[in-house]
Order: structure tokens, then sequence, then C-alpha cells
């Protein structure tokens, strides 16, 4: 677990020092993520290594981990206030739209299995619901 | 009885919005299990709104609530980097996908800046308020970084970037069954392109392939708008 956490955190570093060394305009941990990739692949790692039990245990609290930001609501929801409609038409309109396009322009490039499988991949069972604490 | 000390520490420690956040997620996750898992309770919103609610009813300012709850934001960062776990675990899967992936990604990003930008000023936005939302569909760090680059308004920015993920969050999957994507790669894509990390932590929840797609699109989508932002919007 330690281990893991150790590995983690350095893949994050390594991505932020990268990341202000060249002036990316992208976050470290998004760099860190591509690299803690590459060390699980380069070492093959099973399901109960260090580096997956703390990496499962950060992904299933991811959600909570956001709540901070969105409480920013009250901070800066009345700067929209004046054009509220624009604002939140426009926002929501473009979203929909983009996970429409994006969901159908996926299933239209998405790899076929040329034969033998029936269907495409297993179909996942619900994985563990994140923020489960009781 | 030291009741003034006392109070003084209650509202400067980080214990106390600490305490307040966890206790309310963790209500606010309860209550969407009971329920059945409704859209609507998603606890995200649920508890956003609620602690926003004791934040105004105490006159609680933002900005030190924020700094408080530093500790769980922070975390943001490695939790990101632990999304490295499902791609991993769904390499083949991802590699085969490779095609898709790309495609989709550069459609998706592209359309979500140009759409924001001009959705929001055919509507009557000012042209400030159009610039900051344009990276929406980036995660917030992103998203934050560009608008400042562009000129927008940066704290405005992450609102736009919560309407994005939240309603990816809520009613992002049912919108996907009702649009007949059911492939669990394209479902977790198209959640990661337009819904960045709160649409991948909702697609963690449907299953490891979609939270794997979800993470790689939104990693991506991240990437391509902050590069082509400028170069598509008039700035």
């Amino acid at each position: 677990m330690l281990r893991g956490l150790a590995v983690i955190l350095s893949c994050q570093l390594v991505g932020e020092v990268v990341v202000h060394l060249f002036g990316w305009p992208i976050p470290g941990a998004v760099i860190g993520m591509v690299l803690f990739f590459g060390w699980l692949t380069l070492w093959r790692s099973p399901d109960d290594a260090p580096e997956a039990r703390a990496g499962d245990l950060l992904v299933k609290y991811m959600p909570i981990l956001f709540v901070p930001a969105t409480v920013g609501w009250v901070a800066y929801g009345p700067q929209v206030l004046a054009q509220w409609f624009p604002a939140l038409a426009g926002a929501f309109g473009s979203w929909v739209l983009t996970l429409l396009l994006a969901g159908w322009a996926a299933t239209l490039l998405r790899p076929r299995r040329p034969r033998g499988a029936g269907r495409l991949g297993p179909p996942d069972g619900p994985a563990r619901p994140a923020g489960e604490a009781a | 009885m030291n009741l003034s000390e006392t109070w003084a520490w209650f509202t400067t420690s980080p214990l106390t919005p600490l305490t307040l956040t966890v206790g309310l997620y963790w209500a606010c996750d309860k209550l969407w299990r009971r329920l059945g898992h409704h859209a609507l309770l998603t606890p995200i919103l649920t508890a956003s709104a609620l602690i926003g609610g004791v934040l105004l009813l105490t006159g609680w300012d933002y900005a030190a609530y924020a700094e408080g709850t530093s500790f769980l934001t922070f975390l943001l960062g490695p939790a990101t980097v632990a999304l490295g776990l499902p791609l991993h675990r769904q390499a083949s899967k991802v590699i085969e996908g490779a095609p898709m992936v790309l495609g989709t990604v550069l459609l998706g990003a592209v359309f979500s800046v140009l759409s924001g930008y001009w959705f929001a000023t055919w509507l009557g936005a000012t042209h400030e308020m159009a610039l900051t939302m344009a990276p929406k569909s980036a995660t917030t760090p992103i998203a934050i970084a560009l608008v400042q680059q562009l000129g927008g308004i940066a704290p405005v920015a992450v609102l736009f970037v919560m309407v994005a993920g939240i309603s990816g969050a809520v009613i992002g999957p049912w919108i996907l069954t009702l649009a007949r994507v059911t492939d669990p790669r394209a479902r977790g894509l198209a959640l990661g392109v337009a819904s960045h990390g709160i649409g991948t932590a909702r697609a963690l929840q449907e299953g490891q392939t979609q939270g794997a797609f979800a993470g790689l699109g939104m990693g991506l989508t991240g990437l391509v708008i902050s590069l082509s932002v400028t170069g598509l919007i008039p700035v």
C-alpha cells in the first residue's frame, strides 16, 4: 500500500516537473496518469499489487474529492446571474450535443471483433460503486 | 469554560469544513443508495447543494471553506494519476480501440469548444462569458489556465466545468442509453470527453471498461482542448 502511494505520488511529481519545465498547459497529474500506466505495464502489476490497492482506493473515493470545487457555485454563481440564461443554456446545450456526438462517433468507430466472438467484449459487472463507506 | 477561544478554534480549524464535507457526502451517498440510485440524488450534486446552503446560511466565506478542504482537492492529483490503473487493466481493449479513442476525442473536444463559444454568443452572452465557456469539457485545472490565457473570467470557468461534469454524473448515462449508445467503451469515452473527471468517476461506477475509456478520454480531451482552443475561437 505504502509502496503504491509512493509510486503514484512520484508519477505525479515527475509529471508536474515536466509540465513546469516545458510550460505545457496541461496538469502534471495527466502526465502522471500516463507514467503510472507505463509503470504498471512495465512491472505487469497484478490486481493485489500495492500499486493496485493504493490506486483502487483513490479511484473509489474520487467523487468526494470534487465536492470542495463544486461548492464554488456559492461564490461564483452571482457573477453569472446577469447573463444566467445564455450561460446556463449555452453550457448545457453544448454539453448535451458534445456527449451525443462523442457517444455516436465512438459507436461508429468502435472496433468490431471480426469473427469468433459473438459480442463486443465481456460486459462488466457493476464495478464497486464509488464512495462505499458503510 | 473557554467559550470564545473554543469558538475561534472551531471556526478556523480545517477539521470543521472537512467533517462537514465528509459527513454530508456520506449522508447523501447513503440516501442515494437507499432510494435506488436516482439520478437527481447523485451525491456530488446533493452534497454540493447542501454544503453550499450551509455556507450561505452561516455566512461562511467560500474561500475559507475551500482552504479548509484543500486536503481533499489536493488528492484529486493522485486520484487522476491512479486512473492509470483501470487503463492498465483494460490495456488490450484500449490498444485495440485506439482509432475510436482518437477519432472521438478529436471530434468531441473541437465540437465542445466551438459549440460552447457560439451557443453562448448566439444566446446573447458577452464575448468574455463565451470565452469562459469554451474549455468547459477540460478538467478544472486545464480550464482555469486556458481561460486566464484567453482573457475570460477564471472563477466562472469553474462553474461551467461543473455544469459539464455534474450533468454527466446526473443524466449522462441516461442520455447515452436513450441515444442507444450501449457499447461500454463508447459510453465511457463519451462521458470522459464531455464531462472530464466527474464523468469519469461516474463511468467507473458502471464498470472498469467504462472507467478506463473515460479516463483516457478525459486526459486526451484536456490535451486537445489546450492545444487547439486559441485557434478555434476568436480571442
